[in-house]
């Protein structure tokens, strides 16, 4: 009962294998709706999907639920490590409906949405884990070396706006989609770490200190969901092919776009070598004056970068590229494909699934799939879609169901949940 | 599904997907072991030794500087303006017949000429032409053997103050009665020249005597009356006299002089090796003379330890030529200043002693040229004859308990303790002095009371000078103290850090010191961090 309730809960806190799905489902990329009569479609979506080659779920589940990570979970969490740390997390969630035209019914449509989408992006040397997780008193007369990390968070909302077409005939048809968004940013947060090491001296007398780094900041450090902190545009375009009974085919690129960040903004540069051998001391005056009072992010950041800027700026979203195609068989019973994405500006770049439907009179879909990613592991899990009278759709699946529940497993979770009422 | 259903399951589906946006970061913590240098502080020689103390050579050699004043001599002593200006009585027993008075008429009115006696306390050739008064007073005393009030004018037409103030005083002195008044003469400048301005130690006065205008009717003189003035100086103090001082010989002492060698140190003992030692004599007088030392003798109070000076300029006459003033009539002087090596002498054995107070017994021979400044010896109160002694200590010193104590304010409001979880703080002090230290570390509240003992007793190793007495390596000693949750709280708490430290030299030896001397204090940080993010 655990279990299953830990499964529920799950799918409803929005875990998904997929970075964005439109209104069908592309385990069984039938639409109920084909047929031209209907005048609006409303869908709820939201899913989510956290990973990560080295940490594992009991680890980021302890980090993710703010509880106190003890030695013994970072020490297996440390034995467990690469060279790089890859870590990340895609989050969307949103509803959207499409308006039928009066005109030319099931040919054109307008859609409008808002979504809320989140993306964390993590890329660390193991040895700027290390040094974070248990200090550098363990690693005193070495060398620690962070050679090449990334920190990347970024999390906006999206009011979408934007038209459908289908054209073809009932042999093969095809559909294009674009939509415009205007983007409303909360939060984001760039940190890179290059070349850079610390030698701590076995005694602690002092700290040897090679710093490369950038960073870019947003106003806020966690700002709410609904505070805005940035404005930008994208667009999203998507085609498909289908020929019923036979195959399908789907192409679409998000998230073309830019996000201008302003307000309190942080961007700050640190390129130094020195020794740090403490404080100096001014015995004229308190002996204090020189310790920061604040060992805040922000504080900390401050005395890390010196001189920062606060000028507005501008970053790019990050853009996903993703394709499925997929066969049909024994007359619609089964379909079969793969589906792919690609984010070109993160460190995990690609995702990538096989999977197998099985059609039980277009009311049921049952689909096993096999998930491999940039986090050099595989998954699988299971999806579920039905139709209720071709009136209601309710999808919900997750391609993690051999590694979420087991808390020594790499982390690997996720789900999505769909509804979708057709009118 | 009706309408309403529908919309209820949207609304539904709408919350439970966006319950899905994370509100707030997530804050996990744990604990991480840090070790890192947090504060560091270097101690120089001048920190502990005032500066004032210490010379640096081009060899980085520290000098040590004594230069102390031993004594001063007295200038009451040189020249005194004699107590008794005048005595002046009138008889009028050779009067024929009694002689009547008005009220208002004058009986004696006379402006006259009379020098001061310096013969009677034996200061010979005393010759003074000018003096200002720095305090005293002067005494009036009138005696009327008369049938009638008297009103006596006295005035030293000589005696000027703010340039044309003369000093001049009417006392009305009853009839068959004698008055006795004090009247203020500080300030006054006194012209001795007389009223030709060719002679010296001369006072010009004015003298009257009158029958009182407040008598009432005829008043009758007779042979049987008297009248007796007599004027004294009390209590004078001279700011500033010029003339000729006459060749005389002083004698000075025993008398004691505080001295405080080392004014900021406290220190049980202090010896050095091969000291340059010098006494130095400020002579401000426009006097030469012949100066002596019979005895000079230190004396340290607490331990009843006396040392006299030994040495071949003890009882020998040390010329000594007299200051030149530049001014006219303004107090700018250039003093005579003269040198005297004592380095053959016990001066340093004086001195080990740590002495509290000479003793000293001079004698000073003025003008032994005569008259040489054709009477323009002078002197000022304030600018006296000066003796100091000048050590200077190249080759080394030996310290033993030097105590120093500081209190400095603290602010550890701002330090971030509470997530320390355990750990400690470790002391390191790199020692390049050849000193060791004893230190006593407290922290303090507002009212400076003891709130926490940091360290006590602690025991910093001095560096081992090597072959050529310079030290290569600092000592380094490390001290542990563990952070405590009390300890925590004192630091955040204390207003006050204040400590002790008694200094010695490493192996109770002479030591030299050198001004890239340091001790390096470090405090690194060695504990277990919990990390809140």
């Amino acid at each position: 009962m655990k279990q299953l309730l830990s499964i529920l809960f799950t799918i409803i806190l929005v875990k998904s294998s997929f970075a964005q799905i439109g209104f069908y489902y592309p385990y069984f990329p039938y639409d109920p709706a084909e047929s031209t009569e209907w005048k609006w479609q409303v869908s709820a979506f939201a899913n989510e999907a956290s990973n990560s080659n080295a940490f594992t779920n009991e680890f980021f589940n302890t980090a993710n639920k703010s509880k106190f990570l003890d030695k013994e979970l970072i020490n297996t969490q440390i034995e467990n490590m690469n060279d790089f740390v890859l870590a990340g997390q895609i989050r969307n969630i949103g509803v959207g409906a499409k308006i039928n035209s009066k005109k030319n019914k099931g040919n054109k449509y307008l859609y409008l949405g808002i979504e809320h989408r989140r993306y964390l992006d993590i890329y660390l040397d193991d040895d700027l884990i290390k040094l974070l997780l248990l200090g550098n008193k363990p690693f005193a007369g070495e060398i620690l070396k962070a050679t090449d990390s990334k920190y990347y968070s970024i999390y906006f909302n999206q009011l979408k706006g934007g038209m459908g077409y289908r054209f073809g005939t009932s042999e093969a048809n095809q559909h294009f989609t674009w939509n415009l968004a205007l983007n409303i940013g909360q939060n984001y947060d760039y940190i890179e770490v290059q070349n850079s090491t610390l030698y701590t001296d076995p005694d602690g007398d002092f700290l040897d200190v090679t710093a490369l780094a950038n960073t870019k900041l947003s106003d806020t450090v966690w700002a709410e969901v609904y505070q805005m902190n940035g404005l930008g545009l994208s667009a999203d375009v998507e085609y498909s092919y289908t020929k019923p009974d036979d195959f399908h085919f789907d192409l679409n690129l998000r998230n073309l776009g830019f996000i201008f960040w302003n307000g309190d903004t942080f961007i700050g540069e640190i390129d130094t070598n020195f020794v740090f051998d403490g404080v100096g001391v001014d015995t004229t005056s308190s002996q204090n004056d020189n310790l920061p009072d604040d060992y805040s992010y922000k504080s900390l950041r401050r005395i890390l970068f010196k001189d920062p800027e606060s000028s507005s700026f501008t970053t790019g979203l990050p853009v996903s590229l993703r394709f499925s195609a997929g066969k049909y068989f024994a007359s619609n019973q089964f379909y079969a494909g793969l589906n792919g994405t690609y984010y070109p500006f993160l460190s995990a770049k690609f995702m990538f699934e096989i999977f197998a439907t099985w059609n039980y009179k277009n009311k049921l879909y049952l689909t096993p799939v096999v998930l491999y990613s940039s986090y050099g592991k595989v998954n699988y899990g299971l999806c579920l879609g039905v139709n209720i009278h071709k009136k209601v759709s309710i999808h919900v699946g997750s391609g993690y169901l051999n590694s979420m529940f087991n808390k020594n497993e790499l982390l690997g979770k996720g789900g999505f949940v769909r509804l979708t009422f057709i009118n | 599904m009706n309408q309403n259903t529908k919309i209820v399951c949207l609304l539904f589906l709408i919350i439970v997907a966006f319950s899905g946006c994370q509100k707030e970061r997530p804050h996990p913590s744990w604990n991480v072991d840090l070790l890192a240098p947090l504060l560091i502080d270097t101690v120089k020689i001048s920190d502990i030794i005032s500066d004032t103390l210490i010379e640096g050579n081009p060899d980085n050699s520290i000098t040590f500087v004594f230069d102390k004043k031993l004594y001063e001599v007295n200038v009451d002593s040189l020249v005194m303006l004699p107590d008794t200006l005048f005595s002046w009585s009138f008889s009028l027993q050779y009067l024929p017949n009694p002689i009547p008075l008005e009220p208002g008429d004058t009986i004696i009115e006379e402006i006259f000429d009379w020098p001061l006696d310096f013969s009677s306390f034996h200061i010979e050739g005393v010759e003074l032409e000018n003096a200002v008064i720095r305090s005293g007073e002067i005494k009036f005393e009138v005696l009327d053997q008369s049938e009638g009030d008297l009103l006596c004018v006295f005035g030293i037409n000589s005696a000027v103050r703010n340039e044309a103030d003369t000093f001049m005083i009417a006392e009305k002195v009853p009839a068959g009665q004698n008055i006795d008044e004090t009247y203020d003469f500080s300030k006054y400048r006194l012209d001795l020249r007389g009223s030709e301005g060719i002679e010296y130690n001369m006072l010009n006065y004015y003298l009257a005597l009158i029958l009182h205008p407040d008598e009432q009717g005829t008043v009758y003189l007779n042979p049987a009356d008297s009248f007796a003035i007599n004027i004294y100086f009390e209590n004078i103090v001279i700011d500033y006299a010029k003339g000729y001082f006459g060749q005389n010989t002083f004698g000075f002492g025993p008398e004691l002089y505080d001295f405080s060698l080392f004014d900021d140190l406290e220190i049980s003992g202090f010896s050095m090796k091969d000291a340059t030692i010098f006494l130095r004599i400020e002579n401000n007088y426009g006097v030469e003379g012949l100066f002596k030392i019979i005895e000079l003798l230190a004396i340290n109070s607490s331990t009843n330890e006396t040392v006299p000076l030994q040495g071949e300029m003890v009882d020998s006459n040390l010329f000594i030529d007299r200051a030149v003033q530049t001014g006219n009539g303004l107090q700018i002087i250039e003093p005579f200043i003269q040198t005297y090596d004592f380095s053959n002498s016990n001066f340093t054995d004086m001195i080990e002693i740590m002495p509290d107070k000479f003793s000293y017994t001079i004698k000073i021979q003025s003008n032994i040229f005569g008259d040489s400044t054709n009477h323009n010896n002078f002197f000022y109160y304030d600018e006296p004859i000066r003796v100091y002694m000048e050590a200077e200590v190249t080759q080394g010193v030996k310290i033993e308990d030097m105590f120093i104590e500081k209190r400095e304010t603290w602010n550890g409001e701002g330090v971030k303790l509470d997530n320390i979880t355990e750990g400690r703080l470790i002391l390191i002090f790199k020692n390049g002095f050849p000193f060791s230290f004893d230190m006593n570390l407290f922290l303090e509240n507002e009212t400076m009371e003891t709130i926490d003992t940091l360290l006590y007793d602690a025991f910093i190793t001095g560096a081992q000078p090597g072959a050529d007495q310079k030290v290569e390596e600092p000592a380094e000693t490390r001290i542990s103290i563990v952070l405590t949750d009390n300890l925590k709280k004192s630091i955040k708490e204390a207003k006050y850090g204040y400590y002790e430290l008694l200094i010695n030299s490493i192996d109770d030896e002479h030591v030299k010191i050198y001004s890239d001397y340091i001790m390096e204090l470090k405090i690194n940080g060695d504990f277990q961090f919990i990390i809140e993010q």
